[in-house]
């Protein structure tokens, strides 16, 4: 059977999981980590960074670094979070040919979906060093209240890294069902996930025969650990500004620097009282002059400068409450998921709003990921018998005349499902109709996201308002919008199905597999070499070392001279492999060095 | 765009008439329930409403919004076998046991209750139906059998899955529960009162009654082993009872003794077809468990039945419905014979006892508000005193009561409706209220509501609002519901007009307000 691996992608980092022998294992990087950065930079030689290694370097080359591409996924230009990024990010963000949103690294921009497949791409490799063969298909997760242009936005981020995304899942459901494999649990639950970048509550209900429903979700696609080190960085920059009259943020290196000791300072105070941000040389002065920030910061000032961020995210649990229609003392259990629960404050008003202790038994970075693993064993297992039935986070509808926004298929429906309205012409012998399928919760349809729109044609020709077509919107089990048209009269039917876009044409996704392809291909090779040379350089290290003890033993024989030649040959070569980067000559002049080495050796030891 | 008592006037048929056939159109398809009758009216005078063809012309853009119906796919036949057994041969990745499962339930979603899809009873707790839903929807949910090749079953499966979650979303809340529960019961009981007020059922009703009446005024003592109770033959009781002889005559539930007595009465029923045997052999939640079932719905009912009791119970061939012997003919013929001769010499004497008994059998039934029985015993008692002005009146105002009773009942389905934005249910459920209840402004206001909302006859719609906004001129809200009738029909200006007087009276509203600005 093929291997399905689950990915949690997630804003600031990202993390992969299997099931292995029925057991959901996080898989480690190769440093050993079990999440990795979810960053990319473009060096100067132009070479992709991917990770920790591009979180590394971000101060040196933080207008090549992209981090936190997840809350541009899926997002238009014109849309305020948009705009808010690109006045504080340190990366550029230009417009894409479609409206949608372009990074700028070096000389390339960069499709958002794009620089998510570097880091899916990079998720794939780690599973695959791991398991030793190829992965094709994964489970990939995203923020429950990401609307379907987001989801599709990163299922081609998927498809551009070379995997089939067999099912987008939500990252919410995604813990609660790592929370509850295997036990036979029967319980409602609550999961609280403040992650890098958004925030999601879900309630769900862990039924018999293995089903998860979801009973209710809500959230903020843009409140996130993010969120709170921005407030520690407009305190220091105040505070600095306040001293010396010079603004940090002009400068984008104390500005990236600010963001890492911001991170940093916020995970210390989740453990200690008191921490101190120490920046040395941040900035020069107008006299030429260095400065240097010096800053202790409390927990309390933290709380303080974040206490309506916290304030949101139960603002949004009590009103999810009210929606499910639940008493607090009917959820049994409160998951709390994502790196900024670890944060006392904010685990104490989860506590208050329950009126209970979150369960301690998962771990907040890990959890989704093996949930997403949990998911692909299931669909793929027959074996494994689990179930989920998600809901839809958003009302479905189309755009009425007046534009208005009729909603079809109401928000925390269970998927699958399907309803079915009845539409009429608007003019004499019309025979189309234009459909615009929104998604959203605003009554005026332009607040609410466009997922597509299309025409319905061959319409009987008629009086205005005589034809009458029976419009079925129908979302299926993976999350696939349909719509099917019949002309009540003549029975005419017709089917469409709704894809959400991400922005992307589908040659643009074409073109950019190809490419992802290529790095792969470049980026084993080279790989490949690496290994090589590795294993080249010690050979020959050794080959020379040994050389003048060799020389001096067999100067009296041909026989000798001509090995010795011949061992001068293959180091030539070898080097020369090494200097035109061909790892396919390399490799096979590796059998001749070590044999080379090996007869080197001999002789040595036999004159000893 | 037009009215039963239009149709009635047009086609020169009763009322009755009208109404029966309409219904009988609706079962058969031809006609969409609630929807304009208009397949069978013929092309209404285009002068006769200015109004509605004004709508028809001013209709503009894909605006109208219509009903929710229960999420199927295809529309079951309505033979006799619930579908074409070659669906069960498509070439699929499923068990022929589960397809034949998928089959069973998909075509009989539409009339099964949410009780019945879920396969509960009706009396199951929270924790039941929640069992029952999550072994379904593991069953049910298409994800079981993930990237196989499913063909059409995989519409089916999602068809199904969608509706045992609404019925569990349904019957798990407790007041959503409370409302359907109240709601499949209204539509029992109109469905009765329905058929009493056409008349439909009253015979049959009529004849049980007149056997009643007559057992309990016998010229001379019963030739009963057991003279005290009130008799009642088998059949009678296994029958589906109508809602006044749960009350009336159960009172004193019938002994096995006073079954097996078998009185001579037993011919007139046991000639019904045995169909009434299964109620007794389904799985007890199922409809004859709750109230009768008209006789021409009853071959679907078993078949409903016997599918659910399969599915209930796993694969097994269905029962045959037991035959009970029917009495021998001779018997039966000598016992009928008997009963006439012993009905024309006693039929003087007993004719008063009878008048009486009818006339406390109707103050009875009016005493629990059950007026179909009084109409019913009412008439009978009319039958035997034809010229009594009294019992005239009485039976009037019965049949007056239970119209109301009738009206409210629709009224209370239409709002459980409206909350489910069943709006083309609503819209007609409304509109059979509202014409009992002329003077009900707020019926009159939401039956154009549901109207507008189910996309249907702007025409009755603004009727039902200009109605609304007569009886309570000073109400807002009735003319901002009128004005929405206006913008969907395009009458931007007369919307205008209603809605700048309702902001008049009502300048707070934000609604008026907002729509105020959208036609301005």
């Amino acid at each position: 059977m093929e291997r399905v691996i689950g990915i949690d992608l997630g804003t600031t980092n990202s993390c992969v999981a299997i099931v292995e022998n029925g057991t959901p294992t996080v898989i480690p990087n190769r440093g050993g980590y079990k999440t990795t950065p979810s960053m990319v930079a473009i060096t100067e030689a132009g070479k992709r960074l991917v990770g920790h290694i591009a979180k590394r370097q971000a101060i040196t080359n933080a207008e090549n670094t992209v981090f936190s591409a997840k809350r541009l996924i899926g997002r238009k230009w014109s849309s305020p979070q948009v705009k808010n990024a690109v006045l504080t990010s340190s990366y550029r963000i230009v417009e894409g040919p479609h409206g949608d949103v372009r990074i700028q690294l070096r000389d390339k921009s960069y499709s958002v979906s794009e620089i998510s497949a570097m880091v899916l791409q990079e998720m794939k490799v780690i599973a695959e060093d791991y398991l030793g063969e190829p992965v094709q298909k994964a489970v990939v997760t995203v923020p429950a209240y990401f609307n379907d242009n987001q989801r599709q936005a990163t299922k081609d981020a998927g498809q551009i890294a070379g995997l089939d995304v067999i099912r987008i899942i939500n990252e919410p459901t995604a813990a609660a069902l790592a929370y509850g494999f295997g036990k036979n649990l029967e319980k409602l639950i609550s999961v609280y996930d403040l992650g890098g970048g958004t925030f999601d509550i879900s309630i769900l209900e862990i039924g018999a025969h293995g089903v998860f429903k979801v009973i209710a979700t809500a959230g903020d696609t843009f409140l996130g650990g993010e969120d709170f080190d921005a407030r520690i960085i407009d305190w220091l920059v105040q505070g600095f500004k306040d001293e010396h009259n010079i603004d940090l943020r002009q400068d984008r290196m104390a500005l990236q620097r600010l963001k890492d000791a911001a991170e940093k300072a916020k995970c210390e105070l989740s453990t200690v009282k008191e921490t101190e941000i120490n920046l040395p040389f941040i900035i020069s002065s107008g006299r030429n002059e260095a400065l240097h920030l010096q800053q202790s910061i409390s927990r309390q000032t933290l709380e303080t400068l974040c206490e309506d961020l916290v304030e949101r995210t139960i603002e949004i649990c009590k009103q999810t409450m009210l929606d499910a229609k639940l008493d607090k003392d009917e959820v049994e259990d409160v998951i709390l998921v994502g790196g900024m629960t670890r944060m006392p404050k904010v685990q104490e008003s989860v506590a208050a709003f329950f009126e209970r202790d979150p369960c301690k038994g998962v771990h907040p970075d890990e959890v989704v990921a093996l949930g997403a693993a949990i998911q692909g064993s299931a669909l793929t297992d027959d074996k494994q018998q689990m179930i989920l039935l998600d809901v839809t986070p958003h009302s479905l509808g189309i755009m009425t005349f007046g534009s208005f926004f009729e909603e079809l298929i109401p928000q925390n429906t269970t998927v699958p499902t399907s309803r079915t309205k009845i539409f009429t012409t608007s003019r004499d012998n019309q025979t189309a109709v234009k459909i615009l399928v929104m998604q959203g919760e605003h009554e005026r349809a332009e607040e609410n996201e466009m997922l597509g729109e299309f025409i319905l044609t061959g319409l009987r020709r008629a009086p205005k308002g005589q034809v009458e077509i029976e419009v079925t919107f129908e979302i299926n089990a993976d999350g696939i919008v349909s719509v099917s048209a019949k002309d009540l009269e003549t029975g005419q039917q017709q089917s469409i199905q709704v894809t959400a876009t991400s922005g992307l044409t589908k040659d643009e996704i074409k073109e950019m597999i190809e490419s992802a392809k290529e790095y792969m291909v470049d980026r084993r090779s080279s790989e490949d070499f690496e290994a090589a040379r590795q294993e080249a350089e010690k050979l020959i290290a050794e080959i020379e070392r040994l050389f003048p003890q060799v020389e001096v033993v067999v100067a009296s024989s041909d026989f000798g001279r001509e090995a010795v030649n011949k061992a001068r040959r293959i180091l030539r070569d070898a080097k020369q492999a090494m200097d035109n980067r061909d790892a396919t000559a390399l490799k096979s002049l590796i059998e001749a060095l070590a044999r080379t080495q090996r007869m080197f050796k001999g002789v040595v030891t036999k004159t000893q | 765009m037009v009215s039963v008592v239009e149709l009635a006037l047009m086609t020169g048929l009763s009322r009755e008439d009208v109404d029966a056939t309409i219904t009988k159109l609706v079962e058969l398809g031809a006609v969409t329930v609630g929807d304009t009758p208009a397949e069978v009216a013929p092309p209404r005078d285009p002068g006769s409403s200015a109004i509605a063809t004004e709508a028809l012309k001013a209709m503009q853009g894909p605006v109208v919004e219509s009903y929710s119906v229960p999420p199927v796919v295809e529309e079951a036949p309505r033979s006799r076998s619930l579908y074409d057994p070659s669906e069960l041969d498509e070439d699929v990745d499923i068990p022929e046991e589960k397809r034949r499962q998928i089959l069973d339930l998909f075509y009989q979603l539409d009339t099964l209750t949410h009780y019945e899809v879920l396969g509960v009873e009706r009396t199951a707790d929270k924790k039941a139906v929640k069992e029952a839903y999550f072994r379904l929807a593991a069953e049910y949910h298409p994800d079981r059998y993930f990237r196989k090749n499913l063909g059409s079953f995989k519409g089916k499966m999602e068809a199904v899955f969608s509706l045992i979650t609404i019925a569990h979303d349904t019957l798990t809340k407790k007041g959503a529960r409370a409302e359907y529960d109240a709601y499949i019961e209204a539509q029992q009981q109109t469905r009765q009162l329905e058929a009493f007020i056409r008349g439909t059922d009253a015979p049959r009703e009529m004849d049980s009654l007149r056997r009643v009446i007559a057992e309990r005024t016998p010229a001379e003592p019963a030739p009963s082993p057991s003279p005290g109770p009130i008799r009642l033959d088998a059949s009678h009781v296994a029958m589906p009872p109508p809602p006044y002889m749960e009350h009336g005559i159960s009172s004193t539930p019938p002994t096995s003794e006073a079954v097996s007595s078998q009185p001579p009465v037993r011919e007139v029923s046991s000639s019904r077809p045995p169909l009434q045997d299964t109620a007794g052999s389904g799985p007890p939640d199922s409809a004859g468990a709750f109230g009768s079932t008209p006789p021409r719905d009853a071959e679907k009912d078993r078949l409903r039945r016997e599918a659910l009791a399969r599915r209930l119970m796993g694969p097994r061939v269905s029962r045959p419905p037991s035959v009970r012997p029917p009495p021998t003919r001779a018997a039966a013929e000598s016992a009928a014979a008997d009963l006439k001769r012993r009905y024309a010499d006693k039929q003087a004497a007993i004719r008063r006892a009878q008048l009486k008994e009818a006339v406390k059998v109707a103050e009875d039934a009016t005493q629990r508000e059950d007026l179909t029985a009084a109409a019913n015993a009412y008439r009978l008692a009319l039958e035997l005193a034809p010229e009594d002005p009294e019992l005239k009146q009485q039976l009037a105002d019965a049949q007056q009561k239970s119209l109301q009773v009738l009206a409210r009942n629709y009224v209370k389905q239409a709002q459980y409706e409206e909350r489910a934005e069943r709006w083309k249910e609503a819209a007609r459920s409304y509109a059979r209220a509202a014409e009992v209840m002329g003077d009900d402004a707020s019926v009159q206001e939401r039956t154009a509501n549901a109207m507008v909302h189910a996309g249907l006859d702007l025409h009755s719609a603004a009727q039902f609002a200009t109605r609304a906004v007569e009886l309570e001129p000073k109400k807002a809200e009735f003319r901002a519901t009128l004005a929405l009738v206006f913008i969907a029909a395009g009458l931007k200006l007369n919307a205008r007009r209603e809605l700048e007087i309702a902001a008049e009276i009502a300048p707070e509203n934000a609604n008026i307000a907002k729509l105020l600005k959208s036609v301005r």
